[in-house]
């Protein structure tokens, strides 16, 4: 989980968000987001590649994919923060930093990583699965 | 063991019905009693006859197709074969190009019977029998509807080295088949010609004795076209004569042919002679449009084959004829009859559809990342190759023009629409309506479903080990096959 908060909390100024990123860590919620930004990614490639496998516009309908799965891990990862007890109370509050700020950077971290996760494992293995897509992206 | 069927295309209309049978081979239709190898050979005087040339083009696709994809596919799954090639000898004077040479055509018919040289009773022999413009006929471009001269210069085709050939080619259990119409020139004076020929038990020539039993069938069209003459100038092919010399041909048929029973099929086709065909005497000129009944002619040799006796000692003559259930309007699959469009309707179907899915659909496979197109698939540069542009697409295209011609010809033959789209694909067979689709169904007409079944069965390594061209061919042939059972069933 350590290797999992290193890569979100690179992002953050320690001595301004240390608060909301010891709240995260506390709670367990950089396992909780790293398990379903994959779980995510997993289900949305199989759908892609094995089951939908589609031909017409078929590198535009894997870049819609991707975008998918970042919407979900996005929202996936907004769900997960908002849940968190200590960033309620903080938001509670309303002391600084802007919860809801860093909620929504945590959130387009997630994005941009399961987008990330999600190229490099259609790469690897999943255009595999496929009949139709199996040099898609490339 | 392999049996042939050595097919005789007699004249203009010989060719355009070797090419319909030569279209059913490619989509295909098996000639049943194991006949694995079709020999078709042209007799024509008019060597440079568009028609003659046109099948001749066809016929060498064909072979170069057979050649570089292999034989046990539904497409071009019967070998056609040119004499050269089954007496597998380099003779010089053999041509490998389905014409049958024939000598003394290439001059004025005077000139080939030496009428100058003749003394003069022999001259007046000749006037007698021939007229003044017959003697000063030019045969370059055949016989013009004038079969008294056609039957003196075809009788020399016995002496030919093709004819030598063919003999010593023919084996017990082979078959001939003779195509010709009795209302022109060629035909109508080659047919009982050659039939005598080959019924003469020569001990002279070559295998004469197997080949006087062997299985003869033949088909004689009557008249089913006029000749158009714009210019009302008197013209030597006048389709006025068509039926006075249909009649008399039928009727020295009779004593000649059908009473000594020196046949064992004969097939008789015509239609009302209501369509037009452009005037021209021969040469490149003479290409006329596909018509129907040729299509029918082609199907009388797949019947004749089928219903050959297991022994040749058959000595009755079977007279059939082709008939339709519904000639009103445009025919299409369901106005045949059952036999017929069991025949026609998955093979046609099937090649029409490989056809406008090239034309159509075949952009969409080529970008597709499927495994098509990838390490075991088809490679890019196959589409620049020889036999994809040189051989395949040029046949695909005789057969769009053939299909075409034939819908726009009276009688019309059309069975499939042609406003295809790729997403549209699987709905073209009259009479066979497939649904494309909604915003919440399934379009279960287009061509992603062929991408989708080639992709498939290129990734199940089935036919890892076939070349490029051999792959290519039997992708379609499986894929097409599926889809056309779905479509028709």
């Amino acid at each position: 989980m350590n290797e999992i908060a290193t890569l979100f909390e690179f992002f953050f100024n320690w001595d301004t968000y240390q608060e909301l990123l010891n709240a995260v860590y506390n709670n367990l919620d950089y396992g909780k987001i790293g398990w379903l930004m994959i779980i995510i990614t997993t289900i949305v490639l199989v759908v892609f590649y094995k089951f939908w496998d589609p031909i017409s516009a078929s590198k535009l309908k894997w870049l819609i994919s991707l975008l998918g799965i970042g919407i979900l891990s996005y929202v996936a990862t907004s769900s997960i923060l908002y849940n968190n007890v200590e960033i309620i109370q903080h938001l509670g509050i309303g002391q600084s930093p802007d919860g809801d700020y860093f909620i929504f950077q945590m959130s387009m971290i997630s994005f941009v990583y399961s987008v990330i996760i999600a190229f490099v494992l259609s790469i690897i293995p999943f255009r595999q699965l496929s009949t139709n897509n199996s040099k898609n992206p490339f | 063991m392999a049996n042939k069927l050595y097919v005789f295309g007699i004249g203009g209309t010989g060719s355009r019905v070797i090419k319909a049978l030569t279209m059913l081979l490619a989509s295909g239709v098996k000639l049943d009693h194991n006949f694995d190898v079709v020999v078709p050979i042209i007799i024509d005087p008019d060597t440079a006859n568009g028609d003659l040339e046109r099948t001749s083009n066809i016929l060498t696709k064909y072979q170069n197709i057979v050649h570089k994809a292999g034989e046990n596919n539904s497409f071009f799954g019967t070998k056609i074969k040119t004499l050269t090639q089954l007496t597998n000898e380099n003779l010089p004077n053999l041509t490998n190009n389905f014409k049958f040479s024939i000598d003394g055509s290439g001059q004025k018919f005077g000139e080939s019977i030496d009428y100058n040289g003749l003394d003069d009773d022999n001259k007046a022999l000749i006037d007698l029998l021939f007229s003044k413009e017959n003697i000063a006929a030019d045969m370059t471009v055949g016989f013009k509807g004038n079969p008294n001269i056609g039957s003196v210069v075809l009788n020399k085709i016995v002496d030919s080295q093709e004819y030598q050939e063919f003999s010593n080619s023919f084996n017990d259990g082979d078959a001939i088949f003779i195509i010709s119409s009795i209302f022109g020139g060629t035909g109508a004076s080659g047919f009982p010609l050659l039939l005598k020929n080959l019924r003469t038990n020569e001990t002279s020539r070559p295998k004469s004795n197997i080949i006087s039993i062997a299985n003869i069938g033949a088909i004689s069209y009557l008249p089913y076209f006029k000749v158009s003459d714009n210019n009302n100038n008197e013209k030597e092919i006048d389709s006025s004569t068509f039926f006075g010399k249909a009649k008399a041909a039928l009727s020295y048929y009779e004593h000649a042919i059908f009473k000594n029973n020196s046949i064992n099929a004969f097939y008789y086709i015509g239609d009302n002679a209501n369509n037009n065909m452009k005037y021209a005497e021969g040469k490149a000129d003479q290409k006329n449009e596909a018509h129907f009944i040729e299509l029918a002619g082609a199907l009388a040799i797949v019947d004749f084959v089928k219903n050959i006796p297991v022994t040749t000692q058959s000595t009755h003559t079977t007279i059939r004829e082709f008939g339709i259930e519904n000639g009103i309007g445009k025919l299409k699959f369901d106005s045949l009859g059952q036999e017929a469009k069991v025949k026609l309707r998955a093979p046609l179907s099937k090649l029409y559809l490989l056809n406008k899915f090239i034309e159509k659909s075949l952009s969409e496979l080529v970008k597709s990342p499927g495994h098509f197109n990838g390490e075991n698939g088809i490679k890019n540069e196959f589409y620049n190759s020889d036999f994809y542009k040189s051989e395949f697409t040029p046949f695909l295209n005789y057969f769009k023009e053939w299909i075409d011609e034939m819908k726009a010809n009276d009688i019309s033959f059309m069975p499939f629409h042609d406003n295809q789209q790729h997403d549209s694909l699987f709905d073209f067979i009259i009479g066979n309506q497939v649904a494309k689709g909604g915003f919440f169904k399934k379009n279960h007409a287009t061509g992603d479903i062929l991408i989708s079944s080639a992709n498939k069965l290129i990734k199940s390594g089935e036919l890892d080990r076939e070349k490029q061209e051999s792959k290519f061919i039997k992708v379609f042939d499986k894929i097409l096959d599926e889809q056309i059972n779905n479509i028709l069933n």
